[in-house]
Formats: C-alpha cells, structure tokens, sequence
C-alpha cells in the first residue's frame, strides 16, 4: 500500500480549468440553447468540469 | 519486465495523484467534449459536394504531420514557454512507461497516460480558428467539416495511445492500424532511442515521410506493419547505452 502525499497542485490545472469551464459552456450553449434555466444549467457544468480539473490537479 | 528505476518512479508518482481523480471521469470528459464538437459541427454541414469532402484527407495529412511535430519539437524537447509539456511527456510519461513495461495497471494510471481535457479545448479553439479562415478561402461546408474531423483525430488519437499502453493484448494484435501502431509507440517508449524516432501516435506517416522511424520499408508497408519485427533498423542511433533494445529479442 502506497503513503499518499501532500498534492501541490499547478498552475496549468487551475488555467487549464478555467479555460476548458468557458469551452464547455460555449459547447453547452451552442447544442443545448441560450434559455436562462439552460444557461445557469451549463454554467454550474462548467463550475463542475473547470473545479473538477483543478481538484484532480490535471 | 519493469526495471529497478520504472519501479520506483510510478512508486513515487502514485501517491502524487490527486485523491480527486478519477480516470473514468477523465476519459468521459475527453469523449464528451469531442463528442459533442463533432456533433455540433456535423449538425452544420449541408449539401456537400466532392470539393468540401476534399478537406477530410487534407486535414488527415495536417494533423499527422502536427501531431509528429508537436511529439519531436515539444514533447521531446525543452523549448523556453513549453517546459510543462517537456516535464509532462519525456519526465514522466517515458520514465512510467518503456518498452520493459509499457502498460497501466489501473484507471488512476490514466492521469499520465491521457493529454489532460484542456489540451482537446485548447486544439477546438485553435481548430475553430483555422476553419473561420477556410469558411472565407474554401466553403462553410469545408470549414465545419475541418472541426469534425480535427476533434475525431484527437479522439482517435487518445484511443489508439489507450491502445498502446493496455496491459492485455490479445485483441489489438489483430485489430489493423491499432497494432501497427501499438508496436510503433511500444518501440518509441525505448528510452535510448524515443528522442528521434516513431514520433506518430495514430498512423506511423509524417515518420515515414521524414524519416523518423524504426522501420526500414515503404509507406504503405509503414501504415499496415502490424507487429511485425521483421523491418526494424538495427543501424538507430542510440542517445546512450542503456537497457537492451527488448524488441530485437522477440524477434
């Protein structure tokens, strides 16, 4: 069994995370539509995937 | 079979991985961003004639060539501005896996085995970029269709490196392309030779064109080799000595 460490984590995951949470509500807004309940839909998708990213250091 | 050095470098890798991550979620979300760019794109395509079709072989030639450079001039390389890449691929993918021990074991694996999700929104973007040029030069139809086909070679990409670094063989082997390709990468994964040569990732092309490949034989003899050992130079230039080449001993 593995000690697991302290994860530092980089910078590219939080830059990499927030660019990839504005390509996925642009992607959700252009299949899914601009409603405002669609909209708030795809925002917290991005705010999961962007801080998902960030959170698993990737 | 994994030497002393590979051991404890994935020893001390793994427990770096965030507790957060999750190789499913990881794959899921480099297939759904694909995905979902190429449906949108195909959605936009209508009527197209033989000339809009044209960009399709053209943009498999494009990416290959893109992909071999990117692999030769940045992945392998320590260019000022792209270390992170450097440190990501030669620094830690090639010392997680060689040509002794070229597999993961599990999911979590996955975090040094696939491009991290903003790579694919990154290659969208600069591909979306490239088609609003081409909707002026070309045709609307031509420009959508370079997205597509763009966002398909990454995902055929990622797939096939998945393919090359899966413990259990016994499929791929005979699967045509995803063999050649599996021993090609398997090849490249020697640490005294990955520096120059098999710098393809999906079909072995641009190495054959720029002559960057551990085979000695023709193009077509290049895309369809299989597994088959038969071709390899034995004149490579090694970068050291290092462990023996364990390929010539299947031979």
């Amino acid at each position: 069994m593995t000690d697991r460490v302290k994860v530092k984590r980089s910078m590219p995951s939080l830059i990499g995370g927030i660019f990839t949470g504005l390509v996925v509500i642009a992607l959700w807004m252009l299949l899914v539509g601009t409603g405002f309940p669609l909209i708030v839909v795809g925002v917290l998708l991005a705010i999961a995937v962007g801080g998902w990213i960030r959170l698993a250091d990737l | 079979m994994m030497t002393p050095r590979q051991a404890a470098f994935r020893a001390g890798y793994r427990p770096r991985i965030s507790p957060w991550y999750s190789g499913t979620v990881h794959v899921l979300l480099i297939a759904a961003l694909g995905l979902a760019t190429i449906i949108y794109c195909a959605r936009h395509v209508q009527n197209p004639v033989w000339t809009d079709w044209l960009v399709l072989p053209l943009t498999l030639f494009g990416t290959n060539v893109f992909e071999w450079a990117m692999h030769r001039f940045l992945m392998h390389r320590p260019v000022k501005g792209f270390m992170g890449i450097y440190k990501r691929h030669t620094l830690a993918h090639h010392q997680f896996f060689t040509d002794h021990e070229v597999s993961f074991d599990d999911t979590r694996d996955f975090r040094i085995t696939f491009f991290p999700p903003y790579a694919l929104s990154l290659f969208i973007c600069m591909s979306a970029a490239g088609a609003y040029l081409l909707h002026f030069v070309w045709s609307t139809n031509a420009a959508w269709l370079l997205v597509c086909s763009t966002s398909f070679m990454y995902l055929n990409y990622e797939f096939f490196h998945w393919g090359c670094h899966v413990k259990n063989d016994g499929i791929i082997r005979r699967i045509p392309l995803m063999n050649t390709i599996r021993r090609h990468h398997i090849a490249h994964h020697n640490q005294s030779i990955m520096m120059n040569v098999n710098m393809n990732l999906t079909y072995p092309i641009a190495d054959w064109l720029f002559r960057t490949t551990d085979l000695d034989r023709g193009l077509l003899g290049h895309v369809f080799n299989g597994c088959d050992t038969r071709y390899v130079r034995r004149d490579l230039k090694k970068a050291r000595n290092s462990a023996p080449d364990s390929r010539l001993a299947k031979v």
